[in-house]
């Protein structure tokens, strides 16, 4: 188990994960850039999007990618973030309509949340809807382990 | 002319021992050049994997740091799948020009480049983000530098994700020469399995296709069509 910390963000990565936490690269002069991390069970590419993009096109049937994406203050107190506390995903959760990009065989789930009066969306990525239930216990347990101040 | 004579012969033991020193210098270059496998031994240095311990035994199943634009970064290198070559860079390193920028990609599949420099108290991040570029991922992480005893720069260590072992290490002067020895590396990796080793990859098929040990199929005559 490894233990991954930045921007106020800590999480425990199970045997094989790895994670980056930082910031938003792809922002315009003078724009805030977002706090964003990015945890997968697959090796990382360079280059990815915010959410994934240039990650999940080369997931395995059994990989998984989890997104942290922080919103700004402003967001504090609307109804998408009305839900308080780190969500938990069950297989159920997973639709194949949910991705940002849709790629043949992979689900994903996006939740909307407000913990430590921050505003994050977090979306997961499975490589293969029918392995949801397989997968499912892995995610759960890396959300559990999730720590934001 | 007694004078001229004198400084003659003192200009003359001048340039002996200015010669002498520069014989030396360049007998201790050349020596150091040789203990890291440079020159004429470039093909074979990585191809010999110099450590046979496993990472774990070394304290290092992940490579931890951050990259020059701040994040935290956790890279697994071990009970993960394909190869991760790391390349240790420097940024005041003459040799490492060749590396830096990403201009190039390592052909091999399942292979994945990781430029390592030292940490922010020994590197200027500003700097090695505007050397390394965006299309290669680099860490600056001293740790590693200790971790995998870098004796000099360009050096590059090749780490198998699955076992957490290093398969191959040692220096080269481009991309190309790199990419030849990672490839002979993998190879020579794959060839030299132990018998337990392959025991194990068998038995670990055979499981994954449904055949427990001491399954009757596996005693059974083939069935002729």
């Amino acid at each position: 188990m490894t233990v991954l910390s930045g921007e106020g963000i800590e999480v425990t990565l199970p045997p094989g994960w790895e994670g980056v936490i930082g910031r938003s690269g792809a922002v315009a002069d003078g724009a805030v850039r977002q706090v964003v991390a990015h945890f997968a069970s697959f090796p990382l590419p360079a280059v990815r999007g915010d959410f994934g993009g240039g990650a999940t096109e080369g997931m395995g049937p059994q990989d998984v990618l989890v997104v942290l994406f922080e919103f700004g203050p402003e967001a504090v107190g609307s109804t998408l973030f009305a839900a308080e506390g780190m969500p938990s995903i069950s297989a159920a959760d997973f639709d194949r309509s949910m991705l940002q990009r849709s790629i043949i065989g992979q689900s994903g789930v996006q939740r909307f949340f407000t913990t430590a009066g921050r505003t994050f969306c977090l979306y997961v990525v499975i490589g293969s809807h029918l392995d949801r239930v397989d997968v499912v216990p892995t995610v759960s347990a890396l959300l559990g382990s999730l720590r934001i101040k | 002319m007694e004078a001229l004579i004198i400084i003659e012969g003192m200009v003359i033991v001048l340039l002996v021992v200015l010669v002498a020193g520069l014989l030396r210098s360049h007998a201790e270059i050349l020596r150091q050049l040789d203990s890291l496998g440079a020159g004429e031994h470039h093909e074979t240095f990585l191809a010999s994997p110099r450590r046979q311990s496993s990472l774990g035994a070394i304290g290092a199943r992940a490579l931890h740091g951050v990259t020059p634009l701040g994040a935290s970064v956790s890279l697994a290198l071990a009970d993960a799948r394909g190869h991760t070559l790391l390349a240790f860079l420097s940024s005041t390193c003459a040799s490492c020009g060749a590396f830096w920028n990403g201009s190039r990609q390592l052909g091999l599949e399942g292979v994945r480049p990781v430029i390592v420099t030292k940490g922010v108290e020994s590197e200027s991040p500003a700097e090695i983000a505007r050397l390394a570029g965006a299309e290669l991922l680099t860490i600056m992480s001293t740790e590693a530098w200790d971790e995998f005893r870098v004796p000099a720069t360009p050096y590059f260590a090749l780490v198998d994700n699955g076992s957490g072992r290093v398969v191959g290490e040692g220096s080269a002067p481009d991309w190309d020469r790199v990419e030849d020895m990672v490839r002979r590396a993998i190879a020579d990796a794959g060839l030299h399995r132990s018998t337990a080793q392959r025991k194990a990859d068998v038995d670990e098929e055979l499981a994954d296709a449904g055949f427990e040990p001491g399954d009757a199929r596996l005693y059974q005559r083939p069935e002729t069509p």
